[in-house]
């Protein structure tokens, strides 16, 4: 069947670009020989236009200019976390000014705009220690100890859109581990073979980041130390100095907060501190109290496994509205079940459909993990087996629920 | 031990989010990441794409200057469009591409306005072997010459099949035709082209 010309030209290029030598290309259309073997050189003629190697200055460049603009655009975001740290400088100006008013030191309120290297700067660490110092209920202390760790982020955020090189220190959550780059709470932290990693840190866990901010938008790390993880599962034990979820112990310290009423067997949230010397002790602990949305849907799990979960974020806040009524979910999950056993619900609405599959674990972020495109909820009864990372090939058993799916186990692929 | 009647905040934000009804409805696709400014997200996406994008402005530019200008800027407005809630809705690759092929169009137009004849942009030889010889440069700026003339669709398609190699597929879905729409205006391109060629031979 004889081509048109255009089908034959992209047929024969199509060729030649599979190693086909351009004469045996050509000869198969010897109707347009002449004509293909003419353009063909047009093409090759084409191709001096392309440009050698893309400079990696200008790659650099680029991507300096690209994060800087992020940076400009999330300070002046309207809602969520981005508004926050405008939000968060002003207050902290403001209370720094009342703290310092009450108590008598008379200081310029401009140190609390200072960023790290400023003359300034330290006058506004020393109001903050002074804060907390005064801070003498617990509760206020530790939203003072977050308020503190937010603006060290805001700072290193500042710090990074004006391009200055300055040494930085601040904590936050791991959100995306990568070969090279990281984020953490939103920071781009750049590893290099010279950084310290202490601890065996993982998405969803609280680290300190030592390092110097860069030009191109990232903070050059010097050592990632990891500070703190949340995680969920039974609490089997609880004595004076110590207490027990699943089967780890953690030490619990002076300043240990635990929710009064909790009891043995019951399921719990616990944020866990780690020293220097790797023991790990008790931060705080509350109820983890609704039911597990997995509990009737899928079999009973082999023994749960203390899980790190996911740490939020101010704009992941959701409003008392917006809860869910422990009890109304526990009403949903017996309908669902029984609609389950009669299997009169052809379209799956409101069904627990079970769903294996194999894919690639793209991301992990606490208690969700993107598995080749598909979220997946990870909650403590998610069995999880021989610790896959991301970029591995995971087997996953999962449910739908509500129109997301819900692992239950989550296997690393041989 | 401290026991506190009401809990960390932080902790209890945990505990929310994590027996929220919907816990996965947290963003996890390039396009809601962009949205959300995730500067990893951001990073990965740029160094992915932006030699490609800068490939592409200099095979139509011969500018290298103008060519990371212009692709530096095309992603710049992909951030300021997700941010907007009107970026791509899939293929950001696809919105860039796009994208940038107005900006160098409108380039064009702002230069043909400026000048009364549409005198080739000046090629700068970034990327140019350093050693090239005389012979090849003259060879390479008359080509320039010549493909100068060419419509901008068609620049395009050569600028996507033999700057980028993209498949006949792949620039299709980023020109936005289908493929045998490419195949023809490949096709005319290349005739073109030659004409130009034999023009600026003479």
């Amino acid at each position: 069947m004889t081509r048109r010309p255009e089908e034959a030209l992209a047929e024969t290029l199509a060729a030649i670009a599979r190693g086909m030598p351009v004469e045996a290309a050509i000869a198969r259309y010897p109707e347009y020989a002449d004509e293909l073997r003419s353009l063909i050189q047009v093409a090759t003629d084409a191709g001096l236009l392309r440009p050698g190697t893309v400079s990696p200055d200008a790659v650099r460049r680029s991507r300096a200019r690209a994060l800087s603009r992020a940076a400009t655009l999330a300070s002046t975001k309207p809602r969520g976390a981005f508004l926050a740290p405008a939000m968060r400088f002003a207050f902290a100006a403001v209370a720094v000014v009342v703290v310092l008013g009450v108590t008598g030191v008379g200081l310029n309120s401009a140190a609390a705009d200072s960023l790290p290297g400023d003359p300034l700067y330290g006058v506004k660490l020393a109001a903050e220690t002074l804060r907390l110092r005064f801070a003498t209920a617990a509760e206020s202390r530790l939203e003072l100890e977050d308020l503190y760790a937010e603006q060290r982020i805001d700072e290193v955020m500042a710090l990074l859109a004006l391009g200055r090189k300055v040494p930085v220190s601040f904590e936050g959550e791991v959100r995306r581990v990568g070969p090279v780059l990281w984020d953490v709470a939103g920071v781009v932290v750049r590893l290099t073979s010279d950084t310290r990693i202490l601890g065996e840190i993982l998405p969803g866990m609280d680290i300190e980041v030592e390092g110097i901010t860069q030009g191109d938008g990232t903070v050059l790390a010097h050592e990632l130390h990891l500070h703190a993880y949340d995680t969920v599962g039974a609490l089997k034990a609880i004595e004076a100095g110590s207490l027990t979820i699943d089967g780890a112990d953690f030490a619990i310290l002076a300043e240990s907060h635990i929710e009064p009423g909790l009891a043995i067997g019951e399921r719990v949230l616990a944020r866990i501190g780690i020293e220097d010397s790797g023991a790990r002790h008790v931060i705080s602990v509350i109820r983890f109290a609704a039911p597990d949305p997995t509990a009737t849907l899928a079999p009973p799990t082999p023994a749960s496994t203390a899980t790190p979960v996911a740490s939020s974020t101010p704009e992941d806040d959701k409003s008392d509205d917006d809860k869910e009524d422990p009890e109304d979910r526990a009403d949903e999950t017996e309908t669902s079940e029984s609609e389950e056993d009669d299997d009169s619900d052809e379209d799956g609405s409101g069904d627990a459909e079970k769903l294996e599959f194999e894919g690639l674990v793209e991301s992990i972020s606490g208690s969700t993990w993107v598995v080749s495109g598909r979220s997946l909820a990870v909650t403590g009864d998610t069995e999880i087996r021989d610790s896959p990372s991301v970029g591995d090939t995971v087997k996953v058993v999962a449910f739908s629920r509500d129109g997301s799916w819900w692992a239950q186990r989550i296997e690393l692929e041989d | 031990m401290i026991y506190c009647p009401t809990f960390t905040p932080r902790l209890a934000r945990v505990r929310d989010r994590a027996l929220s009804p919907s816990p996965m409805a947290r963003d996890t696709d390039d396009a809601s990441r962009l949205a959300s400014l995730d500067p990893i997200a951001i990073g990965l996406l740029h160094d992915q794409v932006f030699p490609e994008l800068y490939r592409y402005a200099f095979f139509r530019l011969g500018d290298p200057h103008l060519a990371e200008d212009l692709a530096a800027e095309a992603f710049v407005r992909l951030l300021e469009a997700a941010q907007a809630g009107r970026g791509p809705r899939s293929s950001a690759r696809g919105w860039l591409f796009g994208t940038l092929r107005h900006m160098v169009d409108d380039h064009f137009r702002d230069h043909y306005r400026r000048s009364s004849k549409a005198d080739p942009e000046p090629d700068r030889t970034e990327g140019s072997a350093p050693a090239e010889s005389l012979e090849a440069k003259e060879q390479r700026m008359m080509v320039r010459a010549a493909f100068s003339q060419l419509t901008p669709d068609q620049q395009d398609v050569l600028a996507l099949r033999f700057g980028e190699e993209c498949s006949v597929d792949e620039t299709a879905s980023l020109m936005g035709k289908n493929s045998n729409a490419v195949k023809a205006l490949q096709f005319r391109a290349l005739q073109a082209l030659r004409r130009a060629l034999e023009d600026e031979a003479q």
